[in-house]
């Protein structure tokens, strides 16, 4: 976990470092890019995971309604401190 | 919405694919997913460097930030509360110790598991480790692809709540790329602090 966070500050540096090249501008591009892949890649896994898939029809209904609730919840719960912390994570305007 | 709409399409493409065995296996055993997320991370990480507001960006951060974690915590655990009244196999305390794995599928399946069998036996007590491992495989998920929807109806942080413990990781690049590079350094501190509360919730829940 702390690995993925260290290669993105590596990618902090070579991206601060080369901040003039203009080729950067598509970085965004090839980001999106790589997400669909790995979206691909994430979906295969549970494709191919047997005991996600065999038990699916008979716990799956039970882990949707639990996997719904807890975005829900969580979504709300991010609109109502969003005036709290919008100040924080934005540049000032 | 188009993204939403690319992204979904790319994991439904990536099930059916695999359910009908038409990828190789070393694609789905996990490694590449890895790989991909490190030079996924790597970009986030080059945007995020060259971005000209990044001094901005540091400088905003504030201890007020510290309620997000918090909101995410108890938006997920009042939900969790709420939906138990529509599923009868299990008790209140059980679907909110599945819901407290807060995306953190593998550790929080395996502790359910573990927490569970004295108290239940074996076979249940699997079974809740595995709702418990859908259930938040799909929080994932749905945080990936639904990212965009949330930014636009919900606020820039509602993707950093609906994706929990894994905003530290598989879910910053959307985070960051629908949301806002503003917002990464936000993301990674909510992740860290969710993902240290999963070990208490779901041991606190599994106990009641």
């Amino acid at each position: 976990m702390f690995k993925i966070i260290a290669v993105m500050f590596v990618g902090i540096a070579l991206g601060y470092l080369a901040r003039r090249w203009s080729a950067l501008r598509y970085v965004g591009l090839t980001t999106m890019a790589t997400i669909v892949a790995l979206l691909f890649v994430m979906g295969g896994e549970i494709g191919g995971n047997e005991a996600v898939m065999r038990n699916l029809p008979r716990l799956g209904g039970d882990a949707v309604l639990i996997a719904l609730a807890a975005v829900a919840g969580s979504v709300v719960a991010a609109r109502a401190v969003y005036n709290i912390v919008k100040g924080g994570g934005r540049r000032a305007e | 919405m188009r993204s939403s709409f690319i992204i979904i399409a790319a994991f439904v493409v990536g099930v059916a694919a695999a359910w009908c065995e038409l990828l190789p296996t070393w694609l789905t055993d996990g490694s590449v997913a890895m790989w991909v997320l490190y030079a996924l991370m790597l970009q986030v990480g080059i945007g995020i460097g060259s971005d000209p507001r990044l001094k901005e960006i540091l400088l905003s951060l504030s201890p007020r930030l510290l309620i997000l974690p918090f909101a995410t915590i108890v938006g997920t655990l009042v939900a969790s509360a709420a939906v138990s009244l529509l599923i009868s196999r299990w008790s209140v305390a059980e679907v909110m110790a599945a819901g407290s794995g807060m995306g953190y599928y593998s550790l929080s399946s395996i502790l359910i598991t573990q927490l569970k069998e004295p108290m239940v036996g074996a076979v249940v007590a699997a079974e809740l480790g595995t709702v418990a491992l859908v259930a938040n495989i799909l929080r994932e998920m749905l945080t990936l692809t639904l990212a965009p929807l949330m930014v636009r109806y919900f606020s820039p942080v509602a993707p950093i709540c609906s994706g929990g413990a894994t905003t530290m990781d598989v879910t910053l690049p959307v985070i960051t790329q629908y949301a806002g590079r503003e917002w990464v350094f936000v993301a990674i501190v909510h992740g860290v602090v969710v993902d240290f509360s999963v070990p208490f919730l779901v041991s606190l829940f599994c106990a009641l």
